[in-house]
């Protein structure tokens, strides 16, 4: 992608979008990302966008599932360390 | 510190020593069972693979050789059991299709996803969905964003865990939260 980046508004929404999606949570300070958190201020699509990007990481980090009662114990045996359940 | 004390623990379970690799398991059975769970959606398969992991770990720490971190090793065989079980199980045909044009974004309106109270964030429904969409994701790309997005590796060392390029990682990860994204916006907007 050639970007001209004198400007803010040289990006579109769409070019926008790409580069949060592939920089998302590590937007450094590069002319670039410095440009796209300018769009992002003043462009409430662009903007929205970037949440929901950030909201759809974030419940993923958070659905997390608990070892099933049992399983500790039985990994052990199933590696023959039962003898050494220090649990 | 903590990694010199994991080393001193590797080392004496490279030579047999049978706390030492009870106790590393114990470590690192969690981390190993939420990530085959996050890959399958299914605690039975994800037990499963949990169980073949640590096998296969203690088959091959032998030639750990410390270069790398002791989780990036490990990741790399959980990657490996998951894709393998993702592959026996599933036609291919199953999955769908991410390309490029597929995913080209032509929304005339982004709506704002409206804050949830936190009881129902994660509630069965999204729960089922966040199942479904995960599930629909060709495992190649299901691995890159549970290593770099959930578990938190870096671009590089999700790479060096797939063995696959800094690239091929940043084009798969830029896919799968776009997939993903989609896949959740009927429930926000609805």
């Amino acid at each position: 992608m050639n970007l001209n980046l004198t400007s803010k508004n040289n990006l579109t929404c769409k070019e926008v979008i790409n580069q949060v999606c592939e920089h998302l949570g590590e937007l450094p300070d590069s002319p670039l990302c410095v440009a796209i958190q300018e769009h992002l201020k003043e462009c409430e699509n662009c903007s929205n966008f970037y949440d929901q990007l950030e909201k759809t990481v974030k419940l993923f980090k958070e659905y997390k599932t608990d070892l099933p009662e049992g399983a500790h114990e039985r990994l052990l045996a199933f590696l023959g360390l039962q003898d050494k359940n220090n649990k | 510190m903590i990694e010199q004390k994991e080393l001193e623990l590797i080392e004496r379970a490279k030579v047999g020593d049978r706390l030492a690799l009870a106790e590393l398991v114990t470590r690192y059975e969690k981390t190993v069972f939420s990530f085959a769970f996050k890959i399958c959606r299914n605690r039975e398969k994800a037990e499963n693979t949990m169980q073949e992991t640590f096998m296969s770990v203690l088959k091959s720490l032998h030639q750990f050789d410390g270069k790398s971190k002791f989780s990036t090793w490990l990741y790399r065989i959980v990657v490996n059991h998951c894709l393998m079980m993702a592959r026996s199980e599933v036609h291919k045909d199953k999955f769908y299709s991410i390309d490029e044009d597929e995913l080209n974004f032509d929304e005339p309106e982004v709506k704002h996803w409206s804050d949830l109270p936190e009881d129902k964030l994660l509630n069965d429904e999204l729960k089922k969905i966040m199942d479904e969409a995960i599930q629909k994701l060709p495992p190649e790309y299901r691995v890159v964003f549970m290593l770099r997005d959930v578990e938190g590796l870096s671009t590089q060392e999700t790479a060096e865990t797939l063995g696959i390029t800094v690239p091929a990682v940043k084009s798969r990860l830029h896919r799968a939260r776009l997939f993903l994204r989609n896949e959740l916006k009927p429930y926000f907007e609805k």
